[in-house]
């Protein structure tokens, strides 16, 4: 495999866009990742294009992907449309990564975009329930916020951790949601604000979901060996890609999908969590940060409250975690969540974070950073978990 | 409404003469392993041609619970969701049948809970929905 790096990134902010058709979207993403690269638009050799729910909520079930595209200009490049769910354009990354690292393609462009906002919104949550096996997950009424405030629950009851961390969490995240400007919601809370807020189901308030949200995101990646050749920006180094589905687990004892996945992702970069500088997860419900604190090894099992306690996920903080806002805060469009971690970290290794702008271990700016990405629910784990580490 | 029904995922659910109710997975003659749904090779043994139809589910344990005001499309809310860890090892995802008002009186996780079925909804054509439901074990 050759070494792949990040050019460039690209957003269209995150919010509600009743208006704006999906193609529109990501043109705006796509459009603004290649300006960020500064390559020649027509170096690029192949798209992968990250969509999830667009065939049930808009009918355009096939070809999402290069109707969008040509819609921003890519014509007889390979379009391969990519849906894993909520992990869909961080898998579209990895087959970019794929492409690129096997000598096939020089330059790829992968990209996520999501309308969720629709005038129905019992079309859009069933959309959403579509992530699961219909047959007997979504097919008896179950719902993704239900399935996390189960999961919550049992965190608690294993750990000790309590409603008031996570309302901590959404203190942190709506705060660097506020300094971020492509965030769906700006408004930074007070503990007491999220906890009186209404229950959306035990443990969580409405603070600590995710809303709906439409949106669109873009990188640009290219073979390490050419970079130069192509663009005068410093490139971002792509350490790891690891995508994995559902591990199958006898006992509670086997790891699941996420430690598997992460284990995976340090193992290809060569590094281990201690070496982290800044990281996003996938915490689709705020309080799933804690749990993901603990998967991803930031610190061991049971201690994740104690990390938000302490403030060690802040942004000042000694491994600052979501320093987007988060899923809660940032805005959560399905398929363009991926690569809005991405671009997050990208932004923060370069030192382009603005207000939100973290320091690293070892300097003004992070070297090193992870982002976890995870979509849908099949046989009680993940159906999709991917995780990259990025390096400057 | 009319008077027919459906069932959620026919084959999956039996009802036995003396009214007991079972789903039904698949259990490997081999190693034992038992899925929900059933799956066409056991995941541990990784052959084909091992694989029963097996009864499953009759008890389990109860690991989360949560009621719900908001839900997809044809559902009505509120209702109570439940994640059973039945005796034979497979997980199920299902509706209880609690009243989402008295939920946290009735339920707490690490219970014994039993099989029983009812109508979890009506479809677009009016019919009646049957589905898996579980309930405390008395």
């Amino acid at each position: 495999m050759r070494e792949v790096v990040i050019l460039g990134v690209g957003m269209h902010p995150f919010g509600k866009y009743l208006d704006v058709p999906l193609r529109d979207l990501a043109a705006v993403a796509v459009w603004k990742a290649i300006a960020d690269a500064a390559i020649d638009p027509r170096a690029i050799d192949v798209a992968y294009f990250g969509n999830a729910l667009g065939g049930i909520i808009t009918g355009q079930e096939s070809v999402r992907g290069q109707v969008a595209l040509k819609h921003a200009g890519m014509y007889g490049i390979p379009v391969v449309n990519v849906d894993n769910a909520c992990a869909s354009s961080s898998t579209a990354l990895h087959e970019a990564v794929l492409g690129v690292g096997s000598g096939m393609y020089d330059v790829a462009l992968a990209v996520g975009a999501e309308k969720l906002y629709s005038p129905d919104t019992g079309k859009s949550i069933e959309a959403l329930a579509s992530a699961t096996d219909v047959e007997v997950v979504a097919a008896i009424g179950m719902q993704f916020t239900a399935y996390y405030a189960m999961e919550l629950r049992e965190f608690m009851e294993k750990t000790g951790t309590i409603q008031e961390d996570f309302a901590r969490v959404v203190v942190k995240n709506s705060k660097n949601g506020s300094l971020n400007p492509y965030a769906q919601f700006r408004q930074p809370r007070s503990l007491e604000e999220v906890l009186a807020a209404r229950e959306i189901a035990y443990p969580l308030t409405l603070y600590m979901c995710s809303a709906m949200g439409d949106g669109a995101s873009a990188v640009i990646v290219c073979a390490k060996e050419v970079a130069d050749k192509l663009s005068s920006r410093a490139p971002i180094n792509i350490k790891a890609s690891t995508l994995m589905s559902g591990v199958l687990r006898h006992s509670e004892a086997d790891p699941n999908t996420v430690v598997a996945c992460a284990l995976k992702a340090y193992n290809q970069a060569g590094i281990g969590p201690e070496d982290l500088e800044v990281v996003e997860v996938h915490d689709a419900m705020a309080p799933a940060e804690i749990q993901y604190y603990e998967e991803l090894g930031l610190c061991g099992e049971g201690e994740g409250k104690e990390l938000i306690r302490r403030g060690a996920t802040d942004l000042t903080g000694e491994i600052p975690v979501n320093t987007s806002g988060g899923l809660a805060s940032r805005g959560h469009p399905v398929g363009a969540t991926g690569l809005a971690q991405i671009a997050e970290i990208v932004w923060q290794l370069r030192g382009e974070a603005g207000e939100r702008q973290v320091r690293g271990k070892h300097g003004p700016t992070p070297r090193v950073g992870l982002t976890h990405n995870a979509g849908g629910l099949v046989d009680g784990e993940p159906a999709a978990c991917c995780i990259h580490i990025l390096s400057v | 409404m009319n008077q027919e029904y459906v069932e959620v995922k026919p084959g999956a659910m039996r009802v036995k003469e003396d009214g007991t109710v079972t789903l039904v997975g698949t259990k490997c003659r081999e190693c034992g392993t038992t899925s929900f749904p059933g799956k066409y090779v056991c995941p541990r043994c990784l052959q084909t041609g091992t694989m029963e139809a097996t009864e499953m589910g009759r008890e389990g344990v109860l690991e989360s619970f949560c009621a719900v005001s908001a839900a997809p499309r044809g559902f009505k809310p509120p209702y109570v969701l439940g994640v059973i860890r039945t005796d034979e090892g497979p997980i199920v995802a299902t509706q209880m049948a609690v009243d989402p008002t008295r939920v946290e009186k009735v339920l707490h996780m690490g219970m014994r809970v039993r099989l029983t079925r009812g109508v979890i909804r009506i479809d677009e054509e009016g019919r009646q929905v049957y589905a898996w439901l579980y309930e405390p074990a008395v």
